[in-house]
């Protein structure tokens, strides 16, 4: 036995044992009731479920056998009904004999034997929606070539108690038992059998129980015997003993239940779990006009078994609301010990026993399902519970996913894959996006996931997200940081003398972003101002020196580029510096501008306030199209629009003159639609103050 | 409570006689080597029920005790070592209490497990004694390291267990990790506590375990535990451990919370720090920015998106970025505001082209700040505060605070435009008014020319009335008009002055015998094209002049289009003319029902095409916008280019839009309907995709309105629509 009792129990039982011997407060049989009165025949081995409901008994009138079973309901057994499916199983033998019923903890299997061929074996059948199985053979070591008789089985289901032959009986004495017992071990396989000590197995050994609290052992004994007024009781055929189990193989020695036991054979105690439904079997071989049959009675607090806990609910299915079967596994809180594993039975339902003083977890697996677990505590049970826990199991999971830039944090929109690693498939895994880079999926609990992330310009990304674990809750959130790609970018910064050293002001924004960036340039051996660019960004960097032209341009990052090279001349403002704005455009045929130029014209104003000092003449070209009349004058009002517009900045009209050049001074010969468009130009170029030539 | 337990055995059994036979010492003490411990055990329970001085049965449970002790796994069974333990100092005790010389001497052979001393044969009393002593010693002794062992085991599994709970109840009121960072409930910061003490009490305890598992080992037990990384919230940390096993995974708690602490103390505090530094700055810019009155323009003001971004990494339903980015329009709303503050004032030529851009500007970036404002206003919830309770409440006073500053930015956007644009449309009202001073008369021959433009309708008096006028491309301005004297019809002239007002010639033109005046001009590339309108009874005819720099006719022609001509537009480009002809009036009357003529002729006046639409109403202005002509005008009834009639109801106006494409066809029609009427008096190019139109509303624009003081107290109707027909912004 793995399970002992714990210490204050048994010290309770030890005081309780001493009380019931020599104190006053015996156990009292208040009332003996006959519960089948009218059933015809005499009566063997009644047993009842955990629940109380459900009485399985033997009809044995000397010549036929039969199985019976009787529900309770509004407080009455109902009529016997015969078990058809053991009658058949017992009659399928030469000599049909079967007895010895005990139900499982929860009573979803009922045991028994039967004489097969001779040989008396342990047997099972499996009790679904009142059906019974075809009885199975319980098999070795249990059964063996010796004689098994009247099994009964721990509520933990880890110790099995049976009757065996008595060694060295003679048989022409008539039948005569012992108690034997079969223990799991860690792999489950029952180890045994062990003999109960000698001093518990002298005599005859009967119909043993073992109760809810995996404690108490009743069962019937002949054996010589007084009674508590000192009578011998050696007349009075088998009577009813218990014992309670301290430890391995200690168990306080077995003590004659005197308010139970009458001088007729008292034989098959019986309970429900609680121990507030109590039998036993009276038979009155001796005294033939004494009652004989199922008698219930009640016991006094120190005979029953326990405080015990009965667990019980239903498992189901979250998305379908169906029953699903499920593991159960009770452990010990304090000792972290496994206390017992249960199946479910009959369609999800499940039912466990929890003997008192332990601070229990109670775990709920299955393949495939979400874990759900929760704790019990039995230290102060003082009545026998019932503590009914429905749960639900769920095989999917949603996932949601935010997938950010991992230096800007800007949200992302990669193409996901999620596959299940172990076969590389996505199994139809739909990822939905939602907005800020957020994306959700279902996933399936017991697969291990492979998640890749591909976004353009930035590095891919893989992660795992493993559901082939303990699964507790519905709904996860995973954040996902993508590296992005840089790519360099020189700046190879001179003024017209070559000297590569200016000291300049570069400013770098990011147009895709609209955002300045941080980016520092350092300068390589050679001088180069070097900065890493973000790879699929649009930049505008601006270079600038007071006293010199500035430059502005517009670098897309491209992929696979190599390190771009910007060579950038700065030319100091002196009289006739032109500066070029390809960027100043116009709409067709027209002098008004494209709303794009304003741009540009914004950064020219700045220019023009950095450097209150200059004067500069706004020119205009055309390319080679058209009259010189008419160029002249298409250019000419160009000009005049750019003027119009620093004007209406707040630039000094007397700092700028405008002019139209029309066709006169191309940049480039006018051979090709390219050169042509480098032509069509706004200049400025830097004068004199007018004021002062005047 | 052993103690107790072991004092109910001794009572219970020694008080307790078998109901059996009475059993023989000589018989229980053999069965020492011939059966199991338990049924020895059990015999020597029985017989010292029968004789409980005897003091051979209390060695021999005690010596069965002390071995049983040492037979259970102290930590699953450490109840049953626990009573075996002081069960065996129980009996070794009583045997000590019960032993004398005389039980020494005469059973000797009891107490098998006494080795005489060094020399003797025999056993003595003392020898006994000791032998127990030690025994008792060894239990003692044991008894310590099982308590060692019991304490710490215990300890890690309950410190464990507990931070499991802890965690789970985190896990299971927090659906989101990221939602812990910004809970200030003590509740929590009890729970993460908890967390973190009893996760180091769980290492501590272990480790105490492992050194009292090399005191007194466990067979099979030597446990070595190793840490989980918690990655993922909600799955991983909830599961328990075996403590029995060796290899003992424990879920890091520690450095979990480490973790947790670390990104509260850098990157949530940061975050909340940069946030009340953002929020000052923001709303010390905003002051500033709305009494601007410096004349510098204002520095372009940029929110690093990276606040926002951080925020909305931890909270994507956090208020804060968005309050952030409201703040930001507003001061882009501000800033532009500020630039043109400081030349609003003029209503000079270039104040009509460029501040319908900047107006548009203003009024697109009113309508982006109010759209911010109310997507912060949807955000912001009493519940979605919560975690930035300190910070609303030091910088908003709280939810209601907030709610009362949405509504007073609300307010405040729309005072913005409306100082602006009211002043806008102020001036665009006041530059219809009539010039009456007489600061722009220019003496000339006895007579004076007023430079000012007046539409015909409108003179009183003799002398020369400017009706329009151009700048050449020698700088020159070319006025045209008609001269008045009494007695004579009104006679066309054109008059050329330079920048300093001083008269270079006047020279008029007669093309017939009726009252004509000079309405429109224009610079072409090498002289001047004007229109002379004759007017009698018979009708309206209509003249083409080219001039050139001199105001010498180059060529002239009646180009045969009735109605007084409102427009001349010269395309320099293209080399074109276009008029636009329509009533008899040359005020625009209202509910003038003649067609109106559009006509594109080349600098030869030959006709390229001639287009007539027919509306009832007038002409507002024709616009040239990429390529395309933009009609517009005020219409009571219209037919449109797919022949689809446009009524409203009586004495209702409204703006219309037809778009001529460069070959002259008719393109496109579109109504701006209003449920009242409404009369366009500018209508200006924005930019390639915009127009606004400057109308006033109830109030009919014609010549005893405009001239009464009380115009400039009507209300402007300030249209924005699309190049392809669609109303944008209504003011």
């Amino acid at each position: 036995m793995k399970n002992s009792l714990n210490l204050g129990t048994k010290c309770l039982i030890i005081t309780l044992l001493y009380l019931t011997h020599f104190g006053p407060l015996n156990a009292q049989l208040v009332n003996k009731t006959d519960i089948l009165p009218d059933f015809p025949t005499p009566i063997s081995y009644p047993a009842i479920s955990p629940d109380g409901k459900h009485l399985v008994f033997l009809s044995d009138d000397g010549i036929n056998k039969i199985v019976f079973e009787s529900f309770l309901k509004n407080g009455q057994w109902s009529n016997p009904t015969e078990i058809t499916v053991l009658n058949v199983f017992k009659n399928k033998n030469t000599k049909p004999d079967i007895g010895g019923f005990s139900f499982n903890h929860d009573g979803s299997i009922l045991f028994f034997h039967a004489n097969i061929n001779g040989n008396s074996d342990i047997f099972w059948t499996r009790i679904e929606k009142g059906q019974y199985s075809e009885p199975k053979d319980f098999g070795p070591p249990i059964n063996s070539s010796l004689n098994e008789y009247s099994p009964t089985l721990s509520p933990d289901e880890k110790t099995f108690f049976l009757l065996r032959d008595k060694p060295g009986h003679d048989i022409k004495d008539g039948l005569c038992k012992d108690l034997v017992l079969y223990e799991k071990d860690n792999s489950n396989n029952w180890i045994g059998p062990s003999y109960l000590p000698t001093i518990f197995n002298s005599g005859c050994q009967e119909t043993p129980y073992f109760c809810s609290d995996n404690s108490t052992l009743l069962f019937a004994s002949q054996r010589p015997d007084t009674n508590k007024f000192g009578k011998e009781v050696k007349d009075w055929g088998y009577n009813l003993y218990y014992t309670k189990h301290l430890f391995e193989n200690l168990w306080l020695t077995p003590r004659f239940i005197d308010d139970l036991n009458t001088e007729s054979d008292d034989l098959s105690p019986c309970m429900n779990y609680t121990g507030d439904y109590f039998c036993t079997n009276i038979k009155a071989k001796k005294l033939k006009n004494k009652p004989q049959g199922i008698f219930n009675s009640q016991m006094a607090p120190g005979i029953k078994p326990e405080c015990t806990l009965l667990l019980k609910g239903i498992i189901t299915n979250l998305n379908e609301k169906q029953p699903i079967d499920a593991k159960i596994i009770v452990s010990n809180l304090i000792t972290t010990s496994n206390e017992g594993e249960y199946s479910t039975i009959d369609s999800g339902k499940y039912s466990i026993i929890l003997t008192k003083g332990v601070d229990y977890k109670i775990d709920y697996f299955k393949q495939g399902y979400s874990h759900f677990y929760y704790y019990v505590n039995t230290m102060n049970l003082a009545t026998q519970e019932v503590k009914e826990v429905n749960v639900t199991l769920y095989n999917e999971v949603n996932l949601d996913l935010n997938v950010f830039d991992k230096e800007l944090f800007y949200p992302l929109y990669p193409t996901i894959t999620i596959t299940d690693s172990a076969t590389n498939l996505s199994g139809g895994i739909v990822i939905k996006p939602a907005a800020n880079g957020h994306f959700s999926c279902k996933l399936q609990i017991g697969k291990k996931y492979k998640m890749h992330f591909e976004n353009e310009h930035f590095e891919p990304y893989t992660d795992y997200f493993d559901l082939n674990t303990d699964v507790q809750y519905s709904a996860f959130e995973k954040d996902v940081e993508m590296q992005p790609l840089k790519q360099q970018i020189l700046l190879n910064v001179s003024d017209e003398t070559g000297n590569d050293t200016l000291s300049v002001s570069v400013d770098i924004k990011n147009l895709s972003r609209n955002e300045k960036t941080s980016v520092l340039a350092k300068r390589d051996k050679d001088g180069n101002l070097i900065v890493e660019l973000r790879e699929g960004d649009r930049y505008e960097i601006d270079v600038a020196k007071k006293g010199y032209t500035y430059f502005n341009t517009k670098v897309d990052v491209d992929k696979n580029n190599k390190t771009k090279k910007l060579d950038i001349k700065l030319d100091m403002l002196t009289t006739k510096t032109k500066m070029v704005f390809n960027n100043i455009t116009f709409e067709t045929n027209s002098a008004d501008l494209n709303t794009n130029s304003y741009e540009e014209l914004t950064r020219l104003v700045k220019f023009m306030k950095d450097n209150p000092d200059i004067y500069f003449e706004v020119s205009a070209h055309t390319d080679d199209k058209g009259s010189d009349a008419y160029n002249i004058n298409f250019s000419m009002k160009r000009a005049q629009t750019v003027t119009n517009y620093l004007s209406s900045q707040s630039i000094d009209k007397k700092r700028f003159l405008s002019k139209g050049y029309g066709k006169s001074m191309p940049l480039v010969p006018n051979t090709s639609d390219e050169n042509r468009a480098k032509n069509r130009r706004v200049e400025l170029k830097i004068i004199e103050n007018p004021t002062k030539t005047n | 409570m052993y103690k107790i337990f072991n004092i109910c055995i001794l009572i219970c059994l020694s008080l307790t006689n078998l109901r059996g036979q009475a059993l023989r010492y000589k018989d229980v003490f053999a069965s020492l080597k011939t059966s199991k411990d338990f049924e020895v055990y059990q015999l020597l329970m029985a017989f010292h029920e029968q004789e409980p001085r005897h003091a051979n049965t209390y060695y021999q449970l005690g010596i069965i005790n002390q071995r049983w002790m040492r037979q259970y796994d102290p930590i699953l069974k450490s109840g049953l070592v626990k009573s075996n333990i002081d069960n065996a100092k129980l009996y070794l005790s009583l045997c000590l209490r019960f032993l004398d010389e005389k039980e020494a001497r005469k059973n000797e052979e009891y107490y098998q497990n006494v080795k005489p001393p060094e020399g003797k044969k025999g056993i003595e009393l003392a020898d006994i004694v000791k032998d127990i002593l030690d025994r008792i010693h060894d239990v003692e002794q044991f008894d310590n390291h099982i308590k060692n062992i019991d304490y710490n085991y215990i300890g890690c599994v309950k410190s464990y267990n507990l931070c499991i709970r802890t965690f789970n109840e985190i896990n299971q009121k927090n659906s989101r990790l990221k939602d812990l960072y910004f809970i200030k409930d003590t509740s929590l910061t009890r729970e993460l506590g908890t967390l973190k003490n009893q996760f180091d009490s769980t290492i501590f305890y272990l480790n105490g375990l492992k050194k009292a598992l090399v005191e007194c080992p466990i067979e099979n037990y030597n446990p070595e535990y190793k840490l989980i990384p918690i990655d993922i919230y909600r799955l991983h940390g909830l599961t328990s451990v075996n403590f029995l096993s060796n290899k003992i995974s424990l879920w890091d708690f520690g450095s979990w919370y480490d973790s947790f602490q670390k990104t509260i103390n850098t990157d949530i505090n940061e975050l909340f720090n940069k946030a009340k530094e953002t929020d000052i700055l923001h709303t010390r810019y905003i002051g500033s920015l709305r009494n601007y009155d410096s004349k510098e323009v204002p520095a372009n003001y940029v929110l690093n998106p990276l606040i926002i971004n951080k925020f909305e990494k931890y909270d994507f339903k956090s208020p804060v970025p968005h309050l952030f980015v409201f703040q930001e329009s507003k001061i882009a709303l501000l800033e532009h505001n500020a630039i043109f503050k400081q030349n609003d004032d003029s209503l000079s030529r270039d104040y009509l082209q460029n501040h319908p851009e900047f107006y548009f500007k203003l009024i697109d970036l009113k309508s982006k700040s109010d759209s911010l404002l109310n997507v912060f206003h949807n955000y912001v919830t009493p519940e979605s505060i919560q975690k930035y309770l300190q910070f609303f409440n030091e910088r908003y006073n709280g939810y209601t605070g907030t709610i009362k500053y949405i509504g007073s930015q609300t307010s405040d956007n729309v005072s913005v435009l409306n100082e602006s644009l009211n002043k806008y449309k102020c001036n665009v009202l006041k530059s219809l008014i009539p010039d009456t001073s007489k600061s722009d008369l220019i003496p000339y021959r006895n007579n004076f020319l007023k430079i000012s433009i007046i539409n015909p309708s409108l003179v009183i008096g003799d002398g020369y009335f400017t009706f329009n006028k151009t700048i050449a491309l020698n700088g020159l301005h070319y006025l045209t008009g008609s001269f008045y004297q009494k007695n004579s019809n009104p006679v066309p002239f054109v008059a050329v002055i330079d920048n300093q007002k001083s008269i270079k010639w006047i020279k008029t033109y007669k093309m017939g015998t009726g009252p004509q005046y000079g309405l429109h001009i224009s610079s072409i590339t090498d002289g001047i094209v004007f229109t002379i309108t004759e007017k009698t009874n018979k009708g309206i005819k209509n003249y083409l002049i080219a001039l050139d720099i001199d105001g010498n006719i180059k060529s002239s022609k009646d180009i045969n289009v009735p109605g007084v001509i409102r427009t001349l537009l010269y395309d320099d480009i293209n080399q074109t003319l276009l008029i636009a002809s329509k009533g008899t009036e040359f005020w625009p009357y209202i509910a003038d029902s003649d067609s109106l003529r559009v006509l594109m002729t080349d600098l030869s006046f030959k006709r390229k095409w001639h287009k007539e639409c027919w509306f009832d109403g007038y002409l507002s202005n024709i616009l040239k916008i990429n390529d395309q002509l933009y009609i517009y005008g005020s219409y009571n009834k219209l037919k449109g280019n797919d022949s689809t009639s446009y009524v409203l109801g009586e004495n209702i106006y409204n703006c219309f839009l037809n778009v001529i494409d460069a070959d002259g066809n008719w393109t496109l029609t579109k109504v701006f309907k209003t449920d009242s009427s409404y009369y366009p008096l500018k209508t200006l190019k924005i930019n390639s995709d915009y127009v606004e139109i400057i109308s006033v509303k109830d109030i009919k624009p014609d010549i005893p309105v405009i001239t009464n003081n009380s115009f400039m107290d009507s209300k402007p109707f300030y249209l924005i629509t699309t190049s392809k027909g669609g109303v944008f912004f209504q003011h």
